[in-house]
């Protein structure tokens, strides 16, 4: 069965309440993710992206008012489980990493200890059973000397292997969907693309479908199966990368694409997108892109632009899609 | 009526926030602080000293009484060695000290240190028994007050703290005596020959010392609770309380830890105080009667066990902190 649904995100919305006032994070959005697919959800800072993830594990902080919409994962739709069997799939089926690894380790814990609490809570292993579990998880996320390394504090590695620390604690149970938020948006270069490397290798030898949320198109251009950009706490295009690279369809997404270096732009005065991302508290009326579009019409600034299928598989929420921009120096 | 209080307890906030710092080895660390402990050391007995000899009256005289004799009061002198000039008789005292010889007692005539290591133990097991109480007061109700932060249970745990943090030790003691010994004779009234004659003190000693570890734990506990680490720890799928316990709690230990520490030395005093109250017989009682005799080498030799007992105490406690967290190895 090709065509089973792993995770299936629907009209999902959520609000933050701040000083009494009402901020929409995300404002209905949808997402699908198959079985050991490689999503990419691509989008500048304060569009959604970490507040979407956090959503598919409940772990939204206290002041998030509204939370509607469906996630639904292997046909249970998340947001209505009880907290016990929610917990249950944390770290089990669904697992995540974050953007700073130093701060999202404990401080006072062994690395190994850490990693190993999963694998006991869940798995039932013995003491003994779960630190050589530990140490092949190690040695599978590229730490040498996995004996050495579970005895280790945190603070004693450095930021690239505590990542790997976070990844190996992340798929100790065989998750089938880990959400991976900005894992190397704290990394080197040369580092960002071994960590790359190592959850790609995840991904193929156990079928683990990852979400891949990051800001950067570049860094998911030869990773990502399927790639969703969004905006405002909307996604605007969602297509397989290969078709969002060759025929981007949302004028953000070609102007997104447009401001990425590359060998053939080499000589080219690169592009930036005018204007910035809208502030969640003042998000603008009909398509929240309008006021930075150059193709923009009354229409746009009227009438929310809805998610429509285009062609199989590419998805755009543009009055115009695919229209040419003309570029004004 | 003054309340037993340290001008620590209004501002143990600082050593919320770890520092950062280069990472020093163990051993220098332990060479610095042995130095400092050290120069404390040496610093103790001259204060000590300085102090008696500041008080006014001679204390020959005032042990042999105003009108004896005066080859009575001239013999006393010279035994006490108060009739030679003070540099001589500080350099005495210091050598004697570091040979731990603090003399015999006017009263008794037994020795000095003899008489401190026999009372000691009672003090220190009073004072140990305390501090458990207080922890055993604090941790569990400053989790709670953190984790359920500005509702009923937490502002429960404010107003305990308040009135624990008002009630001198001494005050809660004899309504504990008064409760608990004599209208309901659950605890013996007097003396002190098994644990069962702990219980009260300690936990008039807890109570109090509790109410103020009671608002570092919550604290500490909020400021670890938002920390990434626990959303990490929740993702992974942990039960709430091994993410309170086991993950927040660990972290907010170590500033409560180290404050409890400090604080152990005021838990002596306390001790020392509640002894009074309870008649058992400890060093604060031996000091105290020494007092009343005027009892010199005993009044000396005491105080200067229990400072020094405070240093060592601070001194390990700093020890221990740099032990327990490797990231806060700093002078």
């Amino acid at each position: 069965m090709g065509t089973e649904v792993l995770l299936e995100i629907k009209d999902l919305s959520v609000e933050f309440t701040a000083h009494q006032r009402k901020i929409p994070a995300v404002r209905g959005i949808d997402l699908t993710i198959l079985p050991g697919q490689f999503h990419a959800l691509v989008g500048e800072s304060g569009a959604g992206k970490t507040v979407t993830s956090l959503s598919i594990l409940r772990l939204l902080p206290s002041n998030v008012t509204s939370l509607r919409g469906s996630i639904k994962f292997n046909d249970h739709d998340l947001l209505q489980l009880s907290e016990e069997v929610m917990r249950n799939l944390r770290g089990r089926e669904i697992s995540m990493i974050f953007q700073e690894p130093a701060k999202y380790l404990n401080p006072s814990l062994k690395a190994g200890v850490q990693v190993m609490e999963a694998i006991r809570y869940h798995m039932g292993y013995s003491e003994k059973a779960a630190r050589e579990r530990v140490c092949e998880l190690f040695e599978k996320v590229g730490l040498s000397d996995p004996e050495l390394a579970f005895d280790r504090y945190p603070h004693e590695f450095s930021v690239g292997m505590k990542q790997r620390v976070m990844i190996a604690m992340a798929i100790s149970c065989n998750p089938s969907l880990l959400i991976a938020d900005e894992p190397t948006t704290s990394l080197d270069v040369g580092v960002q693309r071994q960590i790359i490397h190592l959850l790609l290798d995840l991904q193929r030898s156990s079928k683990m479908a990852i979400l891949y949320i990051t800001h950067d198109l570049g860094i998911v251009r030869y990773a990502a199966d399927v790639i969703s950009i969004m905006y405002a706490g909307k996604i605007i295009e969602s297509a397989p990368k290969d078709l969002l690279f060759t025929s981007p369809l949302h004028p953000y997404t070609r102007l997104l694409l447009a401001s990425i270096p590359s060998r053939e732009k080499r000589g080219t005065r690169l592009q930036g997108i005018p204007g910035t991302v809208p502030n969640p508290e003042d998000i603008p009326p009909g398509c929240a892109f309008h006021p930075r579009c150059p193709l923009a019409q009354q229409k746009c600034k009227e009438n929310v632009p809805p998610l429509v299928r285009i062609e199989a598989g590419h998805r755009c929420a543009c009055f115009f899609p695919g229209k040419e921009i003309r570029s004004n120096p | 009526m003054a309340s037993v209080s340290s001008p620590l307890e209004s501002g143990p906030t600082v050593f919320l926030s770890g520092q950062k710092g280069l990472r020093i080895p163990f051993f220098i660390l332990l060479l610095r602080k042995s130095i400092r402990l050290f120069l404390t050391m040496l610093l103790i007995p001259t204060v000590v000293f300085f102090v008696l000899r500041i008080i006014p009256g001679d204390p020959a005289l005032v042990v042999a009484g105003f009108d004896a004799p005066p080859e009575v009061v001239e013999n006393l002198r010279s035994k006490l060695g108060t009739n030679r000039p003070p540099l001589e008789q500080y350099e005495e005292w210091i050598l004697s000290v570091a040979q731990l010889e603090f003399g015999t007692s006017l009263i008794s005539n037994e020795p000095v240190l003899k008489l401190i290591l026999d009372r000691f133990p009672l003090t220190l097991s009073l004072a140990v028994a305390g501090m458990l109480c207080a922890l055993l007061i604090a941790i569990p109700l400053g989790v709670m007050s953190a984790v359920r932060r500005w509702t009923l249970w937490d502002y429960g745990g404010m107003v305990f703290s308040q009135i624990g943090i008002s009630l001198p030790s001494f005050w809660l003691g004899i309504i504990l005596l008064l409760l608990f010994a004599v209208k309901y004779p659950l605890f013996p009234l007097f003396g002190g020959d098994s644990p069962w004659h702990l219980v009260l003190p300690s936990v008039a000693l807890g109570i109090n010392r509790g109410a103020v570890l009671l608002r570092l734990v919550r604290t500490a506990m909020i400021e670890e609770l938002g920390k990434e680490y626990i959303i990490t720890a929740r993702s992974k799928g942990l039960p709430e309380l091994v993410v309170r316990y086991r993950h927040a709690l660990r972290n907010a230990l170590l500033p409560v830890l180290t404050i409890a520490g400090i604080q152990f030395g005021y838990m002596l005093g306390g001790a020392i105080i509640l002894e009074q109250v309870f008649s058992l017989p400890g060093l604060g009682r031996l000091i105290l009667s020494a007092v009343f005799q005027r009892d010199f080498p005993v009044i000396q030799g005491g105080t200067l066990f229990v400072a020094a007992v405070f240093s060592l105490v601070n001194f390990l406690v700093d020890l221990l902190y740099s032990l327990v967290n490797p990231r806060i190895r700093v002078g």
